[in-house]
């Protein structure tokens, strides 16, 4: 059976991972996702567990960061 | 203490009334300052905040911003930022340039983008240095001082304010790091009312910076019962080396500062 979720690591607070889904904000501890994980990484939770989904983080942070250059160059 | 050349170049007399609300909207940021009817927004914590956050300006009158600033993209200080920028005519909208592999890639962040693409906003990036006035109060920009970061609080906007004999200072979630790069840039020496960075958290309100503001009056924004001990006890110790008059808006709720360029009055919700 495999669970996948919007999730999206917003920022740490120490110990905790503050993590935005589409249903609101979730507290995880830093301990049950990959040693990797870093802010903006998209998470999935398949059997219990979480996974950095690359693609899909490094597709989202491109095409933000394409934006964001483009709103400081109006 | 010894002040900045700059400081003394931003000193002017006031004769219009400042007044700084740092509203409480939980475990976040979100400070209102107006002064001889010009506004500027820091921040404004959670999506889920945005309808207090909206109530509290209505009932200032407050329509349009000269300026917003965005202090860092965290959502706890920018997370409501796209009902903002729908709600309100934004002069100018400030915002720390970001190295691409720290570009948010949040659902309310890409909220803000879609927000800011359709009002055509004008975005501004913080540069360390640049001045502007509010009324009769100064601000400058005194940090982000360096390009780029390791971690994202530390990108945060600094902004002290200048009223006449008194001044304040923001600086979002700014950690020690970057506290010690305001330092030495010298810009700013002794501060009337700090707003403790990242809500008190042990990561800020180093010994140095404290040691250089020496502030008189100190202002947490933080959520009752929030799940990160903020304020924490070592921050706490460090800013009651100057100062006992700490208000907390988990205790206090929002808490609103008037200057009349001389005195200052605080004023508590609870």
């Amino acid at each position: 059976m495999r669970e996948v979720k919007c999730m999206i690591i917003d920022r740490f607070e120490g110990d905790i991972a503050v993590i935005e889904t589409d249903g609101g904000t979730i507290e995880v501890s830093v301990s049950e996702l990959p040693e990797n994980a870093r802010e903006g990484d998209v998470l999935a939770l398949e059997n219990g567990r979480y996974t950095v989904d690359c693609e899909a983080s490094e597709e989202r942070r491109r095409k933000a960061s394409d934006r964001l250059r483009r709103l400081f160059e109006r | 203490m010894i002040y900045s050349s700059n400081r003394d170049a931003l000193h002017k007399s006031a004769e219009e009334t400042l007044t700084v609300r740092y509203i409480d909207v939980g475990q976040g940021d979100c400070i209102c300052i107006t002064c001889g009817g010009e506004t500027m927004l820091i921040d404004c914590g959670e999506a889920s905040e945005a309808e207090n956050v909206r109530r509290c300006l209505n009932k200032e009158e407050i329509e349009a911003f000269d300026f917003v600033v965005a202090t860092h993209p965290h959502s706890d200080h920018m997370g409501g930022m796209a009902e903002i920028v729908k709600s309100y005519d934004i002069g100018e909208f400030i915002m720390p340039s970001l190295a691409e592999r720290d570009v948010p890639t949040t659902l309310y962040f890409e909220k803000f983008l879609d927000a800011a693409e359709e009002k055509e906003l004008k975005v501004t990036k913080a540069e360390a240095g640049r001045k502007g006035k509010l009324g009769d109060a100064r601000w400058e920009i005194v940090a982000p001082v360096s390009d780029e970061y390791s971690n994202t609080n530390n990108y945060s906007v600094g902004i002290v304010l200048y009223h006449g004999e008194n001044s304040f200072i923001f600086t979002g979630d700014a950690e020690a790091s970057a506290e010690e790069e305001m330092v030495n840039s010298g810009r700013f020496g002794h501060i009337d009312v700090y707003k403790a960075g990242h809500h008190g958290s042990k990561t800020s309100s180093s010994e140095l910076f404290m040691d250089t503001i020496s502030p008189d009056i100190a202002v947490i924004s933080c959520g009752r019962g929030n799940s990160y001990g903020h304020p924490d006890v070592e921050a706490l110790n460090e800013i009651r080396r100057y100062t006992d008059e700490i208000y907390r808006t988990d205790m206090c709720g929002s808490v609103e500062i008037t200057s009349d360029g001389k005195e200052l009055e605080v004023r508590c919700e609870r």
